[in-house]
C-alpha cells in the first residue's frame, strides 16, 4: 500500500458517502431554481413585450379611417414593437372593430408563443403563452374616409 | 452544506419572486399609462363644438363630461384603478391612475400589492390629439 493510498483512507469517514448525496441533491435544487428563474425572467420580458405591442397596436388602429386599414396597421404595429427583440413565436393580433366609428372604440388582443429556454425539449416544458389586450378610443372628430 | 445549498435556493427563489412581481409591476405600470393616455384621449373628445367655435377656448370642453368619459374609459379598461382628471387654461387635459395589483409570489414575505402611477396630457388641437408627454 502507498503512502498516498493510506493518507487517504485515514481521511475516510462514515459520512464521506452523504456528502456526495449531498453535493448532488444541493446541485439539482440550485440548477432547478436557477432554470425557474432564468424561465420566469424570459416570460415576464415578453409578456411585457407583448403588452407593449397591443398598446401601440390598438393606438395605430384607432388613428386609420377603415376597418381594413385599422386591421392592417395593427397587425404591422403589433409586429413591429415585438420585433426580434423577444422571445415570442407565432404572434397573432386580433383587431375587434365592432365600434370602429368616431367616439367609438378598438380593441387589439395580442398572442403569441414563449417557448422557454428555446433550446429546451418542448416535451420537458411545453410553451407558454402571452396575451395582452389593449383598446383605445377613436377620435370623435375625425375625418371619414 | 445542506444549509448552505437551502440557503442558495430560497435566494433563488426570492429572485424568482422578484422578477415575477417586478415584471407585474412593471406591466400594471405600462397599463396605467396606456389608459391614462387613452382616457386623456376620450375626454379630450368632450368638447362643444359650438363653444369652441365662439372662442371659449379651453372653457369648451366640460369638465363635468370630461371627468365622466375619461374616468369610464379607465373604470372599463382596468380593474381597482383610481383616475384623477384635470384640464389646464391651455387646454390640455391630464388624467392620472394609480393602479394596483395582488403579487404572486412576494406575498409570501408579506407584499402583498403593488402600486402603479402614470399620468398622461393631451393637448386638444384640431385636426388630431397630440400626446405631450414623453
Amino acid at each position: 500500500m502507498t503512502r498516498r493510498t493510506r493518507r487517504s483512507r485515514r481521511h475516510l469517514t462514515d459520512d464521506d458517502g452523504f456528502v456526495e448525496l449531498e453535493t448532488m441533491f444541493g446541485a439539482v435544487m440550485i440548477v432547478s431554481a436557477l432554470s425557474a428563474l432564468l424561465m420566469a425572467s424570459v416570460f415576464v420580458n415578453s409578456q411585457l413585450a407583448v403588452s407593449n405591442a397591443a398598446h401601440a397596436a390598438a393606438r395605430a388602429a384607432s388613428l386609420e379611417r377603415s376597418t381594413g386599414d385599422a386591421t392592417a396597421a395593427a397587425q404591422s404595429a403589433a409586429g413591429a414593437a415585438l420585433g426580434d427583440r423577444v422571445i415570442c413565436e407565432g404572434m397573432t393580433a386580433t383587431v375587434n372593430t365592432g365600434r370602429f366609428e368616431p367616439g367609438g372604440v378598438v380593441t387589439v388582443e395580442v398572442r403569441c408563443q414563449v417557448p422557454w429556454l428555446g433550446a429546451m425539449p418542448r416535451v420537458w416544458v411545453p410553451p407558454r403563452t402571452a396575451s395582452s389586450q389593449a383598446s383605445s378610443p377613436i377620435e370623435a372628430w375625425k375625418a371619414q374616409s | 452544506m445542506i444549509v448552505w445549498y437551502m440557503f442558495v435556493v430560497v435566494m433563488l427563489v426570492m429572485a424568482g419572486g422578484l422578477a415575477v412581481d417586478g415584471g407585474e409591476s412593471l406591466q400594471a405600470y405600462q397599463q396605467a399609462q396606456s389608459v391614462a393616455r387613452s382616457a386623456a384621449r376620450a375626454g379630450g373628445d368632450q368638447l362643444d363644438v359650438a363653444a369652441w367655435r365662439a372662442g371659449a377656448g379651453p372653457q369648451a370642453i366640460s369638465q363635468a363630461d370630461m371627468q365622466k368619459a375619461a374616468c369610464g374609459w379607465v373604470a372599463e379598461a382596468i380593474d381597482d384603478t383610481s383616475c384623477q382628471v384635470s384640464v389646464s387654461a391651455a387646454g390640455t387635459v391630464t388624467v392620472t391612475t394609480v393602479t394596483t395589483r395582488p403579487t404572486k409570489m412576494m406575498h409570501m414575505v408579506g407584499v402583498n400589492s403593488v402600486t402603479a402611477t402614470a399620468s398622461k396630457t393631451v393637448r386638444v388641437a384640431w385636426g388630431a390629439s397630440k400626446d405631450e408627454s414623453a
